[in-house]
């Protein structure tokens, strides 16, 4: 981690080309093998320096990790393809310790103490619309990452100086209704945590299968951390009123709901959908998640027909082998640990970057403008930069949309039932960047 | 004694000139220096307040209030949902948020009424706690877990912009000279007697003919006041507000804040909070663990010096004064230590008494 020091205006940077030069090094050594035939690539001139806000509190622990070594893989690669016309990417990593007012002092004094060209990250919902609301007055790119799914952000906040590249809320709960009453039928029963959270997944869904000709027949909502989930998962009904379930529950409760409903043969009764990721579990499905489906802009194991995707889980596990001991153990080991979604959202914000930084000849903070210009427009085939998929961003609200991928868990492994190209998801608002 | 009595002008001048040096580096020292310093120590200043107001209330009159985060965030959402509704004129959010603040610390003066001890930190308590979900009664309203960012640019805050110059920075310090000013000026007034004096014996104090629920609730009130004008500040600075500025998380940082610095002072909660503040944001970029860090700091700081720093300072400086005119050791007369209590109780009362 690179630590905040404080600096005097005027002080001599004769140091700089130094820790330029050494920075390239770096880079390329990071690249493993690749190191000696991107030689002649390596970044020199002065950095660009990216002010990363990763959590590292217990709670964001799994995204934290993800962000961390994914944001390391990423820049360690554009740098070894010789940065940004010559300039190396930096980061400037802090820790805001999931509170959104930690968030926000250190994202006003990664701008002003630090002189960071652009700022990216915040886990919470709170923390990155908290950091969106400021930049716009700190006149600073910002690009959430890991985390960071509130509709808000680009549904109803939304201004010039932030962008989110992955899609989140409706546009990824729409075709996933879409899919799953075509394929199961029209009658869901929901459950869900009874906290702000579970409460605006109940939402989503209500108007995503609304929009897909469903509706939700069962809503039951479980308090938040519930230990006994028994009364509420033999509610679910499984006499044929319903065509499915859905579970929104997250983290412990979701490995406990999941549990409770293996436990009643619930699973084998009814198609339940919810989240995937092997990230989200150390890099091992629990059992009782199988036969789940879900949906998300990567899967956790690469895709072998995918050659981008298998060297972007090839580059991830050499990275992860650099990170620290606690990153690797939260992330399942050097065997288990995989980037999954969660760490993709981290690679693709620093690609995005990289793409719109090289569109626009971007050199720093002053080309902010030519920076909001070029990642307003951006648009990426499925390639090195983006292994999960196509990538097009909308310039009214800077919310992109990629490939997304639904998908049912089988034991250990991944089946793709379909694949739901960028150009298919819905627009998460109508807001209007200013 | 009367020699010790002679002594205390000297501390008091001391003091005084201290102050006017802390305070005087406070509006020049972070401009000068300027950088991100003058952003770095408003923070200090906002959360600096509230710390305050736990002192007055839990140090000088002896109410163990940790409901103070919930008069501080209460206010700072009053501000974001007032410009939300197209509130904009700066001196009405001021007066909104003052008002929303005071709301709160009438809930607070009842309880101070109708409870005492441990059964009125339990429910000083629980309401923080209860606090800490009101924004999730109304979601469209305050934005729910979301947070919700405050409208209105450098126009709500007179024009001075917090990020930028060092206009918002002096405000800032002038609210914060301001309470600190008043607050002394009532501790060492007949009233201020008077409540501290509630504050070491209440039952004394009642036979003595106080009315000492009068005095606590204006207490509570002052006190909510000061956090009030911290969550307004707060709010203009960050222009966002989100839900654990309600609940208990911050209040047991204010009384932390407060506790470090020196619980029984004024200048102490400042001190403290920009201490303490430092220190964690320090260690967080040294090290994961820095929260373990922080603990064992603040162990030690409690356990060495139970009066806070600044008082434990002030501490030292008398006894050090005590000890040069005190009686030799073994002629069984009380050591300093005790007969300073007793003197400081005797003088509490005597001074309330006659002015």
């Amino acid at each position: 981690m690179q630590h905040l020091v404080s600096g005097r205006s005027g002080r001599s940077r004769w140091w700089r080309p130094l820790v330029a030069a050494a920075a390239g090094i770096i880079a390329a050594a990071a690249c493993g093998g690749g190191a000696s035939t991107t030689q002649s690539n390596q970044a020199t001139g002065p950095p660009i320096k990216i002010g990363v806000l990763d959590d590292q509190a217990p709670s964001t622990a799994v995204e934290g990790a993800e962000m961390r070594v994914n944001t390391d893989l990423a820049i360690a690669q554009v740098n070894a393809a010789g940065g940004i016309h010559g300039r190396p990417l930096q980061a400037v990593y802090v820790d805001p310790k999931a509170q959104p007012d930690e968030a926000i002092s250190l994202a006003q004094q990664l701008v002003q103490q630090q002189g960071v060209d652009v700022l990216v990250g915040a886990i919470l919902s709170s923390e990155c619309l908290g950091v969106e609301n400021l930049v716009p007055r700190l006149q600073v790119v910002y690009v959430s990452s890991t985390g960071c799914a509130a509709e808000d952000f680009a549904a109803k906040q939304c201004n010039m100086y932030s962008f989110r590249t992955t899609p989140q809320g409706r546009q990824v709960i729409i075709p996933l209704s879409t899919y799953i009453v075509n394929t199961y039928g029209k009658k869901w029963s929901i459950i869900y945590p009874d906290y702000a959270f579970g409460q605006s997944q109940l939402a989503a869904y209500r108007v995503g299968l609304q929009a897909a000709g469903g509706e939700l027949t069962q809503i039951i909502p479980i308090p938040q951390n519930e230990p006994n989930m028994t009364p509420y998962i033999t509610k679910i009904a499984t006499d044929g009123s319903v065509n499915g379930l859905i579970n929104t529950e997250v983290a412990a409760d979701l490995v406990r709901a999941s549990q409770t409903i293996a436990q009643f043969n619930i699973s084998q009764k009814l198609p339940v959908v919810g989240v995937f990721g092997k990230e989200r579990f150390a890099g091992v499905y629990p059992d009782s998640l199988t036969g789940d489906i879900g949906q998300g802009p990567e899967l956790s194991d690469s895709a072998q027909d995918n050659r981008y995707d298998v060297a972007y889980h090839d580059a991830f596990r050499k990275q992860l082998a650099k990170e620290d001991p606690n990153v690797i153990s939260t992330l399942g080991g050097l065997d288990k640990g995989v980037p999954g979604g969660l760490g993709y959202e981290a690679y693709t914000a620093i690609m995005a970057l990289k793409e719109a930084m090289l569109s626009a000849n971007f050199t720093g903070k002053a080309d902010t403008s030519k920076l909001i210009k070029s990642l307003s427009t951006l648009k990426a085939k499925q390639g090195p930069d983006f292994p999960g998929g196509d990538f097009i961003m909308n310039p009214s609200d800077h919310q992109a949309v990629t490939t997304t991928y639904v998908v049912k868990i089988m034991g250990q492994k991944e089946q793709v039932l379909t694949t739901i190209a960028p150009e298919k998801l819905p627009a998460i608002g109508n807001c209007q960047v200013k | 004694m009367d020699r010790v009595r002679a002594r205390a002008p000297d501390v008091r001048t001391l003091g005084v000139i201290a102050v006017v040096l802390v305070f005087a580096a406070l509006f020049l020292g972070p401009p000068l220096y300027g950088q991100y310093l003058p952003q770095r120590i408003s923070d200090y200043l906002i959360f600096g307040l509230p710390a305050l107001a736990v002192a007055l209330i839990a140090g000088h009159a002896r109410l163990l209030n940790v409901g103070i985060g919930a008069t501080f965030g209460v206010s700072a959402y009053t501000v974001a949902i007032l410009s939300h509704h197209s509130v904009l004129n700066p001196v009405l959010l001021m007066l909104g948020a003052l008002g929303a603040g005071v709301l709160v610390s009438i809930l607070f003066s009842i309880y101070a009424v109708v409870a005492t001890g441990l059964e009125y930190l339990l429910l000083t308590l629980l309401t923080t706690a209860a606090f800490a979900s009101l924004p999730l009664l109304s979601i469209s309203l305050t934005g729910g877990e979301n947070g919700l960012g405050v409208k209105g640019a450098v126009d709500i805050s007179f024009g001075l912009d917090p990020l930028q110059g060092n206009g918002f920075y002096w405000l800032l310090c002038a609210v914060t000279a301001f309470w600190c000013g008043l607050s002394w000026y009532l501790l060492s007034s007949r009233a201020g007697r008077v409540m501290v004096a509630i504050g070491r014996n209440p039952v004394r104090a009642a036979a003595m003919g106080y009315s000492v629920h009068a005095y606590q609730v204006a207490v509570t009130l002052y006190s909510g006041l000061i956090a009030a004008s911290a969550g307004w500040l707060y709010a203009l600075a960050h222009a966002f507000v989100f839900q654990d500025l309600l609940g208990l998380a911050d209040s047991v940082n204010f009384v932390l804040y407060s506790l470090i610095g020196g619980v029984d002072t004024v200048l102490g909660p400042l001190l403290g909070t920009a201490g303490l503040r430092f220190l964690g944001e320090y260690l967080g970029q040294q090290s994961t663990q820095s929260q373990l860090y922080v603990g064992v700091a603040l162990l030690t700081v409690v356990y060495l010096l139970p009066s806070g720093v600044v008082g434990g300072l002030r501490q030292l400086w008398r006894l050090r004064s005590r000890f040069r005119s005190a009686s030799p050791i073994g002629t069984g007369e009380p050591g300093p230590v005790e007969v300073a209590g007793a003197v400081e109780m005797d003088r509490l009362f005597s001074a309330a008494r006659d002015e």
